[in-house]
């Protein structure tokens, strides 16, 4: 290994209204070898790299390439000084074919300022071909799977032939199969003499295929060691500071009577036949891979979705869902997972979107009572404990976990009989994690119920009283609270994949 | 076992066209300009004379001009409704400042296309480097235009040197100049636009800016371009129009800037996905004149045409956002 990395970030901060998400963060990485990121959700690593890519712009700290020191303003620059980036949002046009996709800002030359297209074409199918992925330089992204549009963007990474190429969560879409060949990918990669940065939330994926680990926490650097030195223990209490949690989070009542039930509940050709129930008293999971429909049926449950068959009752009641607004009557209330677009008003307050869908309550003529408008959302924001407490703070200075709060906060105050989480803790910090999960706890505990999906099966084990598997739109298994198992929890996710296998099984 | 993939996927001439009725997001205006030729003709005997079609053909070139200009603008995620102003200013500079000399032809004409550029400039400036709104900046400095115009030139007058008439009126073998012009025009922007690298990063910034941008592309210099290209049009089809009309009118753009936009967004173009294309315009434009040239033959009032226009672009509109949902559904 030479004495100085090729790539060094140093004393990195970077500021956004009311949060300080980098400070003073060294990193390195050198060529030939595989440098891992990692953090808990909301540690800064997406920023850094996006720092590095000149998405964003530093407010101290430099950044050299090759012992000199650089300026990164524009991610073109980043591109030409040989550093390519996926980021973890998808970046790709819908409108465009595959290889207008991967040579999008670069692409090859023909006369008069064309593009070439035939070499575009050749070279976009070498590089598919590289990430192992069937499709074709001439489909329209639009038509592509999820898992193929997360593999368009890495053979667009490659595209540009670069020293340094970073990858923020390049699994998240992956199944088991292609992780492993994009892991087998890198080794590739970093062997030929590049410097990869990987982040992934997948620990087992980290320390399979990089050299050093870097783990941010809160912005910081907490440690930067070479991967052979870890253990996982280790590097998960570096993440989280703690011990980490594994300690389930029990109910104090036992489940009481039904108050949402589902029969036959269909919605077009996302789900089809799903029967299930949450009873006073429980947490229920709903999981499955990615697109299975889990996260549909909330979807259709909050008025969403159009329910195309079957049957809800909440508290033994048949209700009909057209709209949000028939399923907050209802009773129910659904925390999206895309809080910023779907559960917030980001440019306005904490006061406002509290209040939003409660207003009728404290009207008096079509004005709004000011005064108790105020005391309701000020009890909430204090039981919630959101930071700051400030009522007048627009939500989009708050952090993750203050935001996820605030949508919480606006369906108490309709007191709603169930409320329906995706991802419950999506981009929060740890300590807010263990807080929402205890206010979840908190309206099972006062009798309500909660239906949840979320892909952190962790949390699905210290929370769920019942876990529900979904497959292709159909809950094909369930699990008591009390058998809660990772290894089973995966294997019924992954299981019916296999479906000839297991049919094979059976014969005795 | 999965299956080998060929080296080189061949398309067949079939699949071809059947992949572009499905991706051309102007077929149905071409379908709509065929149908509604076929009916004419039929009920209407007059309408399939040769002459009456060349004549609808030159009446087109100028929403031809004017929709192709916008193009620019729409496919680059705004709208530019300076169209009508810079047509209007365009057709007074013309009658005006043209005296009846080649040189002073040249040179007016030529001054005449940067000063289109250069508001299409300004216009870009101010929307990526202000970050405004386009249809509201573009509609404010549209009616300063009209008043520059109308300072200048409060009721219709002027005279466009005859010869400069004749020069851009004329025919070559039959065909009519301006005709050739708008093809020559469309064919130019259809290649810039579909397949430049420049045309394929403008309609990337349409489609979604902050992925163009991470993809290492210059948005605001873009979008400027954009914007350059929709204000030289403009200027073009303004100085088509003063020779067509003989004279300087400040009112003359009045119903470009509206009618620019149905021609484009019936042909298919949408405002934030980066699809469209010129072609799609060119029709789009068509299938209004025709449309106004069915009414007078039929004697309907230009009233009901302005009813008319008006409902064809909330059609178009609504049919492209239909549209896109029954893709996104499927």
């Amino acid at each position: 290994m030479t004495a100085s990395p090729f790539l060094e970030m140093k004393g990195i901060t970077k500021r956004f209204p009311g949060v300080v998400a980098l400070q003073e963060v060294d990193f390195a990485c050198r060529l030939g070898s595989v440098h891992a990121l990692v953090g808990e959700n909301g540690a800064g690593k997406s920023t850094l790299i996006k720092v590095l890519g000149g998405v964003y712009q530093p407010d101290a700290g430099e950044i050299r390439l090759d012992g000199r020191a650089v300026q990164i303003n524009h991610p073109d620059r980043a591109a030409r000084l040989g550093i390519s980036v996926i980021h973890q949002e998808l970046n790709l046009i819908p409108a465009f074919t595959v290889a207008q996709n991967i040579f999008l800002g670069h692409e090859p030359r023909g006369p008069l300022g064309s593009v070439d297209r035939r070499r575009a074409e050749e070279e976009a199918r070498r590089l598919l071909d590289l990430v192992g992925v069937e499709v074709d330089p001439d489909d329209l992204v639009s038509e592509l799977s999820l898992a193929q549009k997360q593999m368009v963007e890495i053979a667009r990474a490659l595209s540009r032939d670069s020293k340094v190429i970073v990858m923020d969560e390049p699994t998240a879409a992956l199944n088991g199969n292609e992780v492993r060949k994009l892991l087998e990918l890198i080794r590739q990669l970093a062997q030929q003499g590049r410097g990869i940065i990987f982040i992934s939330h997948r620990l087992e994926e980290v320390f399979e295929v990089s050299q050093e680990i870097t783990v941010l926490r809160d912005g910081r650097v907490v440690a930067t060691r070479p991967a052979a030195e870890c253990s996982m223990e280790l590097v998960v209490r570096l993440m989280t500071g703690k011990e980490h949690a594994t300690f389930r989070i029990p109910g104090r009542r036992p489940p009481g009577k039904a108050i949402l039930e589902l029969r036959a509940f269909s919605s077009g050709r996302y789900f089809q036949g799903v029967n299930l129930c949450v009873r006073e008293g429980e947490i229920v999971g709903l999981i499955g891979l990615e697109g299975q429909g889990q996260r549909e049926v909330l979807r259709a449950l909050s008025g969403a979705l159009p329910i195309t068959g079957g049957q809800v009752l909440v508290d033994g009641r048949p209700c009909k869902i057209a709209a949000p607004r028939d399923a907050i009557r209802s009773g129910l209330a659904f925390v999206p997972e895309e809080r910023k677009s779907e559960g917030l008003c980001l440019v306005r307050d904490v006061l406002e979107n509290i209040a939003l869908p409660t207003l009728r309550e404290r009207q008096l003529g079509g004005f709004v009572r000011r005064r108790e408008e105020r005391r309701v959302v000020r009890r909430l924001v204090e039981m919630l404990r959101i930071q700051p407490p400030s009522l007048a703070q627009r939500t989009h200075n708050l952090s993750g976990g203050n935001q996820q709060k605030v949508v919480i906060a606006k369906w108490l105050a309709a007191r709603p009989r169930v409320l329906l989480f995706s991802e419950p803790t999506r981009g929060v910090d740890v300590g807010a994690k263990e807080e929402i999960y205890q206010l979840m706890r908190q309206v099972t505990d006062q009798g309500g119920g909660v239906l949840m999906v979320s892909g952190d099966l962790g949390e699905v084990m210290r929370l769920c009283d019942r876990v529900l598997v979904m497959f292709e739109g159909r809950v094909v298994k369930e699990f008591p609270g009390d058998r809660l198992e990772r290894q089973a929890l995966m294997a019924a996710q992954w299981g019916m994949m296999r479906p000839r296998e297991e049919g094979a099984a059976d014969v005795p | 076992m999965k299956a080998k993939r060929p080296a080189v996927r061949v398309h067949s001439r079939g699949e071809r066209f059947r992949r572009w009725l499905r991706r051309d997001p102007a077929v149905p205006i071409y379908l709509i300009v065929l149908v509604t030729l076929a009916v004419a003709s039929l009920v209407a005997p007059t309408f399939r004379q040769p002459v009456n079609l060349v004549n609808v053909l030159v009446q087109s070139v100028a929403l031809g001009l004017a929709g192709t200009a916008q193009t620019f603008a729409i496919l680059a995620g705004d709208v530019d409704l300076t169209v009508g102003g810079i047509i209007s200013l365009a057709t007074v500079a013309a009658a005006k400042a043209m005296a009846d000399t080649p040189q002073s032809m040249f040179l007016v004409s030529a001054l005449i296309l940067l000063g289109g550029g250069v508001l299409g400039l300004i216009n870009g400036f101010i929307i990526s480097r202000v970050k405004v709104e386009s249809m509201i900046i573009t509609l404010a400095i549209n009616a300063a235009l009209f008043g520059v115009a109308l300072h200048f030139m409060p009721y219709p007058s002027g005279m466009v040197p005859y010869r400069f008439m004749t020069a851009v009126t004329g025919q070559v073998g039959g065909v009519p100049l301006p005709v050739l012009g708008w093809g020559i025009i469309v064919v130019a922007s259809w290649y810039v636009l579909n397949r430049t690298r420049f045309g394929v990063h403008l309609r990337a910034v349409g489609a979604d800016p902050e992925v163009a941008f991470r993809a290492g592309i210059k948005v605001e210099r873009v979008k400027m371009a954009a914007h350059t290209a929709t204000g030289l049009l403009a200027a073009l089809a303004g100085l088509f129009l003063a020779a067509r009309m003989g004279s300087g009118d400040a009112t003359a753009g009045g119903t470009f800037g509206l009618d620019s936009m149905t021609a484009t967004i019936a042909g298919g173009a949408n405002f934030s996905s980066g699809v469209g294309n010129v072609t799609g315009t060119a029709a789009g434009a068509f299938l209004i004149v025709v449309l106004g040239n069915i009414f007078n033959q039929m004697g309907i009032s230009t009233y009901y045409q302005t009813l008319f226009k008006g409902a064809l672009l909330v059609m178009a509109v609504a049919g492209g956002a239909i549209r896109k949902r029954w893709q996104e559904k499927k």
